[in-house]
């Protein structure tokens, strides 16, 4: 035993003493690569070698993402060549290209400069995080001694979400496939507190007290514990500790209220808290059962291309999973009580409470674990506005953490996991350098300012071979789960909004407060975003640069290289701007809940006997599309629908209401319709607690496409909504004049 | 092209300096078309015509050949001749005889030193009434190739001094395009190193642009009386045999009228100088006089001449009196004779700065010797600001030129008021005077890419077009006469800081610039070779060329009589294929010897058109891969080939010129430094058989940098940009290393999570 610890301790050293020269060594060839990027060198010559390496660049890219012995390496080598090129462009702008005539250009050339600064830091930050993604193997409970397995608390914070919705989690939550003695489901209630029920506003208090007793009632129906509390103190953190004092289990799932979990949920996630003591978080992917409003209004292909989550769960958290830094994000997720006890529960410091608990544990030393498969499914804020909000609050929060938890500089966190932290961070400082990215160009079309002090042989040399890099290394990091300007087009979205709300944090850092995300909502009819005018605006504002451009290209014959880099830039910014329009034109949608693909063998069967084999098409808690076989098919209006459910391994039997049937394609619509306790709760396990579904269908939308055929598509699906846009925007002044005139009749 | 034709026509410009009359065509002194057209209502144009100090004019007339628009009307239409502001002609324009030929006398009295104004103006009327002053029919031309000048000139020096040499060396009518020098035949090796270059440097400085062509001759070692003619007498007396000896003797038959040089020490020339100059010469010495005549029987026999002594005890001496006369201003020195007692800040380097802006500097167009110019009435005004740059001015691609314009325009502007700049010739900025009460500006600024500025002349133009704003109401005009433009010489110009490189070979910037032989950072030697004495004259004139493109005399160009590997700096190889032999030309893409080795054009992807001559700045490499050996002469034409100096340990050009015979070499030579032949010197490979158009320019050996980097960066730069693959390989390199120890290690962090599940 002595020996075979001695052999251990000896291993141990010589690795770190490896990894020591590693770095020696690393330390000496990156300040020598260092230098050589300093070394000064003309654009004609600058040229010849960035086209060589953007070569290289594009050969290494491709090897990284075919699966092969030395796909890391390609991939390594890749992502050190584009951040060599990116600390190349930005030494060459700081050293040659930040000379200004006036003040007010100095200015401009030190924000485009900063905010490029910016770009290159966080893109530098992506490479590390994401430089090699770590994959875990799956883990069973199956697998875990049966008196190792801990009790669990799931915990369902809602605050004014409905009782559909709620019901629905605490059903998949009581078909968790676990030992059902170590499981509790808990519904901690925010919208029927004391402080809620006593309320001056007698409407209000009214409201509140019936939504305490029907979901007292709910969960007495459905065998789930009440919790609420006298005041609504710290919002969702202060549910939760709130219910945290009240229970007793080792471990604690949080699930937002629309956070539907499949049944194997504990059964995958709770063996990694066996394994290691040390581990207090083991998060999962937040799987979107609907798209949001970006996905729905402007791609309409939810589910054909990547969604917005799948860059963050399918890449980076397993990125930052490899630094010891994936983080907590509020649901679905499984938390140590021992280790929340040590930081007072979840932290309320900020209104990123998830992410703020999970730092102060990693500070503490203790370990996260991510598993990449999606087992939880949620809802999407269906409206633009709700998702400005949400986001908001995202970026306002993770602010939050920056100023007051100041995690560059946390002590206990490993220096790996600071870069983790600081790169999710960062992001969503996104606003200000995408405004001025927006803005610049007019300050030199419009104001004559003289932003870019370079040639346009330097910019083809310098500028362009960093931006085609930068975008290389994105596509191969991110390839198969963000299509090409998709980012892009999310960020214009946001900074206009987001930007004031992180100036807000910047001069108040404590003053934001949590606001709940609406959820849920049906949109009966299609309307314009009243968040449109910001962006008609912009629109405006860039159109009328790209007409100051082409005054200047006429009259300023010196600068008409500049003038060309610049105008293309603009354009670029306003083709994107037109084609957001479209996310702002918010679409009707009347079905409560989003179908699904799914693909499971049905058999439907009436009460005479006669039965059809079929395949689904589609699926949702509400019902499903299918595809039946055979001829002369004569179906009645209720029948049974038979199938092998897998979150409750048996087979289920449907009441099914038929709701349409083309005879051509035998393409069959049905809506669930449960009468008993146990049917209502067979709906729920076949439509929503089976994470293979989920898995299958993320797998089929996570696909890479051409960068050409990404700006294609934006272009292609952005000129249409410019019209109705104007359209609309027509209608409603006519409708005004309209208005006035009778007005003025009248009198 | 305008300056190609500027230079031919000036290229005709050659003037005589006896009494004669002369003719020369207009072209000779106007650099635009040989046509010029004048419309609208009323328009001018001026021609300049520069005359020297010494020359005064006895007789003068110019020939007009003019064509006028037959809608012109009579009496209202006129063209007027102004000679110095003075109207000294009016020629009515008659639309029944639209051409005409008109003889006009120009007032002797009206002409003076320097440069004379010729101005030919127009009053254009298609109707009495109501005259669209943009009709097209209102025009006139004048043909200036085919009109013409007729000058008497007449000597006037009565007592020559040293002020006067300004005079004899000028480029204006009657200045001397020739020089004899003379020295003693036994220490021409001593002087032709270093000091006659100089004398010829000094000479050609005084023609400014016009060539000036320099033979060399030697005393004879004595000289022998002519023959009596006289019955009466046997011998020649003592008295007549003195007033031979300090006569011009050795000029035998030469023009007397012009100046000629006597270089050496006072031993030397103490056979042809008199007592009274040999007393005077007590160090280094110069001395304008005129040699006394020598008559017999009431005939003279040898005339007396203007002749201009370079001397000095010894050859030192004569090598400060050279520098002397080679920097001097002449006007200072209103005495015949001076003796040089020492000079300071005379060094090559310095020299060569005097005419060169400083990069880093700021300017004022003050400062560049420009005056504020006031310009009033309609039309069209234009003012040109010229300076130097190094002629191996180096910059970042990004670095820029900044303008820092005062100007202003008065009130009541119309519609077409503009102000545009360009910057040797390329528009960079153009301005509309749209506010009718007028602007005043002052440090306009406008930063211009530095790369539309080059190392040698740069000119910047401002140039402005005044219209009159409109009545409004049919014939009613406004008169323009309250139109004001004023550009002030407090405007500056600020040049950012450069290195100093050049890409060689480049005849282009050889011709405008004299480099490599004129630089700026430092002034390494520079030579011409002549392989025997029968080059010396071809030598001379070359470097007295160069002077006159630097601007500036050449201290350290020598010219040596023979090569060695030891060899440094720039060098010109004078020769003919028979003495070329000897030199290494195996790198060479064209060589020239008994043996010639041409890249003919069918052999290889060559041009004959250059970058300079057509304005390709593509860069496109012009490559050499064959040649065709065979034996031939070279006939009349000479050659002028530039490459990288094989032998010479640090990075230089060598040029060579060739002809088939030293007679024909300087034949060439002299045609080359003509105005229009050597405005056309462009490529690395050059050939010509007479004044006016080559025969081949082509540029056929690789380029190379040639640089006097005076930090590491700027060298590290240079070497980079023309090295871009050592910089590619060791970055890959220092990339494959980086990723190659962060994939291990990313492997073994890899390896130990696993480890810990």
């Amino acid at each position: 035993m002595s020996t075979l610890r001695t052999a251990t301790l000896d291993s141990s050293r010589a690795d770190k003493h490896y990894t020591s020269q590693y770095l020696a060594i690393l330390l000496i060839a990156a300040a020598l690569l260092g230098l050589l990027l300093l070394a000064p060198m003309d654009a004609a010559g600058q040229l010849v070698t960035s086209t060589v390496v953007l070569v290289i660049i594009s050969l290494c890219s491709r090897e990284a993402t075919h699966t092969q012995r030395y796909q890391s390496l390609f991939k390594t080598f890749a992502l050190v060549l584009g951040v060599a090129l990116t600390f190349r462009y930005l030494l060459w702008r700081g050293i040659y290209t930040l000379t200004a005539t006036d003040f007010l250009s100095l200015v401009a050339v030190w924000l485009l400069f900063a905010a490029e600064i910016y770009a290159g830091i966080t893109s530098v930050l992506g490479c590390i995080v994401n430089a090699f993604p770590l994959t875990r193997p799956p883990l069973l409970l199956s697998e875990m001694e049966v008196d190792r397995v801990p009790t669990v608390d799931v915990m369902i914070p809602s605050y004014n979400e409905s009782q559909d919705i709620l019901e629905i989690t605490i059903r998949a939550a009581k078909l968790l496939d676990y030992p059902k003695d170590k499981v509790s489901i808990h519904l901690l209630d925010d919208g029927g507190t004391d402080q809620k029920i006593n309320q001056a506003d007698k409407a209000g208090a009214a409201r509140a007290i019936a939504r305490r007793e029907s979901l007292q009632r709910l969960c007495q129906r459905l065998g789930a514990t009440y919790h609420t509390r006298e005041k609504n103190l710290n919002a969702k953190a202060g549910n939760v500790n709130s219910a945290i004092e009240n229970t007793h289990g080792e471990l604690i799932v949080i699930l937002d209220a629309d956070h539907v979990p499949t049944s194997d949920f504990l059964a995958r996630t709770v063996p990694w808290m066996i394994k290691r003591k040390k581990v207090f978080l083991v998060q999962t992917p937040h799987f979107m059962a609907n798209p949001d409003p970006v996905e729905r209004n402007y791609f309409s292909a939810f589910t054909r291309m990547p969604s917005e989550n799948d860059m963050f769960y399918g890449t980076i958290q397993k990125g930052l999973d490899y630094w010891s830094s994936s983080f907590f994000c509020g649901s679905a997720a499984l938390m140590r009580r021992e280790h929340l006890a040590l930081v007072g529960g979840i932290s309320g410091e900020s209104i990123t409470e998830d992410a703020e608990t999970a730092l102060d544990l990693h500070k503490m030393g203790y370990e996260s674990v991510y598993v990449d498969r999606p087992m939880v499914s949620g809802l999407a804020p269906e409206t633009f506005d709700a998702f400005i909000q949400q986001r908001m609050r995202w970026a306002q929060g993770m602010t939050q953490i920056l100023l007051l938890k100041k995690p560059y500089k946390a002590e206990g966190l490993k220096w790996y996991q600071r870069v983790g932290y600081m790169s999710s961070i960062m992001f969503w400082l996104f606003p200000f350098a995408r405004i001025v990215f927006l803005l610049m160009p007019l300050a030199y079309l419009v104001f004559g300012l003289q932003v870019y002090h370079a040639s346009l042989l330097e910019i083809l040399a310098f500028t362009l071979p960093h931006v085609i890099a930068t975008y290389m290394l994105s596509t191969m990091l991110f390839g198969r789960t963000r299509w090409p300007l998709v980012s892009e087009l999310y960020e214009i979205l946001q900074c206009a909004f987001t930007l004031n709300a992180l100036i807000k944090v910047f001069l108040k850092p404590r003053a934001p407060s949590f606001v709940v995300t609406p959820k849920g909502e049906s949109l009966d009819k299609a309307f314009v975003s009243p968040l449109s005018k910001v962006f008609y605006w912009l629109i405006a504002v860039l159109t009328f640069a790209t007409l100051a451009g082409v005054y200047k290209y006429i009259n300023q014959p010196l600068t008409r290289e500049l003038t060309i880099v610049v105008m293309l830039w603009n354009t670029f910014n306003l083709l994107l701007l037109l084609s957001v329009m479209g996310v702002l034109l918010e679409r009707k949608q009347l079905r409560n809940q989003s179908r699904l693909p799914a693909t499971d063998n049905v058999v439907i069967e009436t009460k005479e006997g006669h039965a059809w084999v079929g395949q689904l098409i589609d699926l949702s808690v509400g019902g499903a599309r299918l595809r039946l076989k055979g001829d002369g098919i004569e179906i009645p209006s209720n029948v049974v629908l038979t199938s092998w459910c897998e979150a409750i391994k048996s087979t289920v039997n449907l009441n099914v209401q038929i709701l349409n049937f083309d005879t051509e394609s035998k393409e069959l619509r049905v809506k669930f319709t449960p009468v008993t306790e146990q049917e209502h709760a067979d709906v729920v396990a076949y439509s929503l607690c089976d994470s293979r579904r989920w898995q299958s269908f993320q797998r089929r939308r996570t696909r890479p496409i051409s960068y050409w055929y990404g700006v294609k598509h934006v272009l292609k699906v952005g000129i249409k909504p410019t019209f109705i846009h104007l359209s609309v925007s027509l209608q409603h002044g006519f409708q005004k004049l309209k208005t006035y005139w009778q007005v003025a009749k009248e009198k | 092209m305008y300056k190609t034709l500027f230079l031919l026509c000036l290229s005709f410009f050659s003037f005589g300096i006896s009494a004669e009359s002369h003719t020369y065509r207009l072209t000779n002194f106007y650099g635009g078309d040989g046509v010029v057209r004048m419309q609208g209502k009323s328009n001018s144009f001026d021609i300049a015509i520069p005359l020297t100090s010494i020359h005064s004019v006895t007789s003068s007339s110019v020939t007009l050949e003019v064509t006028s628009s037959q809608a012109l009307i009579k009496r209202r239409s006129q063209l007027f001749v102004r000679f110095n502001n003075a109207t000294i002609g009016q020629i009515a324009f008659d639309p029944t005889r639209p051409s005409l030929t008109s003889r006009i006398v120009i007032p002797a009295a009206l002409w003076r030193a320097g440069f004379n104004r010729l101005t030919l103006a127009v009053s254009q009327h298609y109707a009495e009434q109501c005259v669209d002053g943009n009709a097209p029919e209102l025009w006139s031309e004048v043909n200036v190739y085919n009109s013409s000048l007729s000058v008497d000139t007449k000597l006037g020096v009565d007592e020559v001094t040293l002020a006067h040499l300004a005079g004899f060396f000028n480029p204006g009518i009657g200045g001397q395009r020739n020089v004899n020098v003379f020295t003693a035949a036994d220490t021409q090796r001593q002087l032709q190193e270093k000091t006659l270059p100089l004398v010829a440097q000094g000479l050609a400085l005084r023609n400014q642009y016009q060539p000036l062509s320099i033979r060399h001759n030697v005393l004879p070692d004595g000289n022998v009386l002519p023959e009596i003619q006289s019955a009466k007498e046997t011998f020649w007396n003592e008295t007549q045999v003195d007033n031979y000896e300090h006569s011009a003797w050795y000029l035998k038959g030469a023009d007397t009228d012009e100046v000629h040089v006597v270089v050496g020490t006072v031993e030397e020339l103490a056979l042809i100088l008199s007592d009274d100059v040999i007393n005077e010469i007590d160090g280094a010495y110069v001395k304008v006089e005129r040699s006394s005549r020598f008559m017999a029987n009431n005939k003279t026999l040898v005339a007396p001449a203007y002749r201009l002594i370079v001397s000095g005890n010894t050859h030192d001496e004569v090598y400060q009196a050279a520098k002397a006369l080679a920097v001097m201003d002449d006007v200072l020195s209103p005495v015949s004779s001076i003796r040089v007692l020492s000079q300071t800040q005379v060094q090559a380097e310095r020299l060569q700065r005097m005419r060169v802006l400083t990069p880093g500097e700021q300017y004022s167009f003050e400062a560049l010797g420009v005056a504020s110019e006031r310009f009033t009435d309609e039309g069209d005004f234009s003012k040109r600001i010229t300076f130097r740059l190094p002629a191996d001015f180096y910059v970042p691609e990004n670095a820029s030129v900044a303008l820092l314009l005062d100007f202003s325009y008065g009130a009541g502007t119309g519609p077409g008021s503009i102000m545009n700049i360009s910057v040797n010739d390329e528009l960079v900025h153009g301005l509309y005077f749209g506010d009718q009460n007028g602007e005043a500006f002052r440090d306009y600024q406008l930063r211009i890419p530095a790369r539309f500025f080059k190392g040698g002349i740069n000119n910047v133009d401002i140039s402005a077009t005044m219209r009159a704003p409109l009545a409004g109401v049919p014939c009613d005009d406004v008169f323009g006469s309250h139109l004001v433009f004023q550009v002030n010489n407090s405007s500056s110009i600020t040049l950012p800081k450069a290195g100093h490189v050049a890409v060689q070979p480049d005849l282009g910037l050889f011709s405008e610039t004299g480099y490599p032989f004129a630089r700026y950072a430092s002034a390494p030697k520079g030579s011409i070779f002549i392989p025997s004495n029968e080059y010396l004259d071809s030598a001379l004139t070359l470097s007295g060329k160069l002077a006159q493109v630097a601007q500036s005399p050449l201290l350290n160009l020598a010219i040596i009589d023979a090569l060695s590997s030891k060899n440094e700096g720039a060098l010109i190889v004078l020769g003919s294929p028979a003495t070329l032999d000897d030199i290494e030309q195996d790198s060479f893409a064209a060589a020239v010897g008994n043996v010639k080795r041409w890249p003919y054009r069918l052999q290889n992807e060559l041009h004959n058109q250059v970058r300079e001559l057509t304005g390709d700045e593509s860069y496109r490499q012009m490559r050499v891969t064959g040649a065709t050996v065979q034996q031939s002469d070279l006939g009349e034409q000479a050659i002028l080939l530039a490459q990288r100096h094989p032998n010479s340990h640090a990075s230089d050009t060598m040029f060579i010129i060739a002809a088939q015979t030293p007679e024909y070499l300087f034949a060439r030579v002299n045609d080359l430094i003509s105005l229009s032949m050597w405005g056309q010197l462009a490529g690395d490979f050059f050939v010509w058989n007479d004044g006016l158009k080559p025969q081949l320019v082509m540029q056929v050996n690789e380029k190379f940098e040639l640089g006097e980097a005076n930090s590491y960066w700027l060298t590290l730069r240079l070497w980079l940009s023309n090295n871009p693959w050592y910089w590619l390989v060791s970055f890959l390199l220092l990339v494959l290393l980086v990723s190659l120890l962060i994939y291990l290690l990313l492997k073994r962090r890899n390896q130990q999570i696993e480890d810990s599940w």
